[in-house]
């Protein structure tokens, strides 16, 4: 989808929005690894009362549960 | 592996319905197939009685790589090829942490040649071993070294479950 865009400068890595999403609504779904900003509202000669977070969802708790297999020969 | 049938097995909203598929390919109620995770009992001479509640080790002698929809071992020894005798089944052990649940069977080889086993399975039963309506696969492996049993040997297969 391309880059984070501010005041025509590009920062940070390449980023994906959700398919259901638009170039105005919350971007959900940021490529691994991409840096992480918080940019602030508004600004002078901005677009208006943008208020953008992206946030990047790395990972999650997890618990594994394993089988095991073990034999001994009487 | 684990089963379609493991994870059915532990959610409760799904323990009084006929989902679970047994031996024979079947949906059946958990009360048919072992009975419930939380009240679950074991009786070390289950595998040749008709108890309402149990588990054992089967083994087997297929290879076929195992999928999580497997309701039976590809060729069962206590369904489809009784080759090895059962001994004993020993009460299942747990642990407080790590939890782990094992479960061990014993067999013995008096067919009069070597026997190999190339898959084994943890089952849930409410019937006899050989029925197969009332026995439900838990999980099945295919080893990637099969086991050689020796004529007049015994082995003591064990699956143990980790969390």
């Amino acid at each position: 989808m391309g880059k984070i865009c501010l005041n025509g400068e590009e920062y940070g890595n390449e980023v994906v929005a959700n398919p259901q999403g638009s170039p105005t609504e919350t971007l959900s779904t940021i490529q691994i690894g991409a840096t992480v900003y918080e940019l602030p509202s508004g600004g002078d000669g901005g677009g208006g009362d943008m208020n953008i977070k992206i946030y990047s969802m790395v990972g999650s708790a997890r618990n594994v549960i394993t089988e095991n297999v073990s034999y001994e020969i009487l | 592996m684990f089963t379609k049938n493991f994870l059915y097995w532990t959610s409760t909203n799904t323990l009084s319905t006929s989902i679970f598929k047994t031996f024979a390919n079947t949906s059946q109620g958990a009360s048919n197939v072992g009975g419930l995770l939380t009240n679950y009992n074991h009786n070390t001479s289950s595998y040749y009685t008709n108890s309402t509640q149990g588990s054992y080790v089967d083994v087997g002698f297929g290879n076929t790589a195992p999928t999580s929809d497997d309701y039976k071992l590809e060729d069962s020894n206590a369904c489809d090829t009784p080759t090895l005798t059962f001994i004993s089944n020993g009460y299942p052990s747990i642990n407080t942490y790590p939890y782990v649940r094992n479960v061990t069977t014993t067999y013995a080889n008096n067919s009069g040649s070597d026997v190999t086993i190339k898959e084994i399975g943890l089952v849930s039963k409410s019937g006899t071993a050989n029925s197969k309506q009332n026995n439900m696969l838990i999980t099945r492996t295919v080893l990637d070294t099969p086991i050689v049993v020796p004529n007049g040997s015994q082995i003591a297969v064990t699956v143990s479950l980790e969390i």
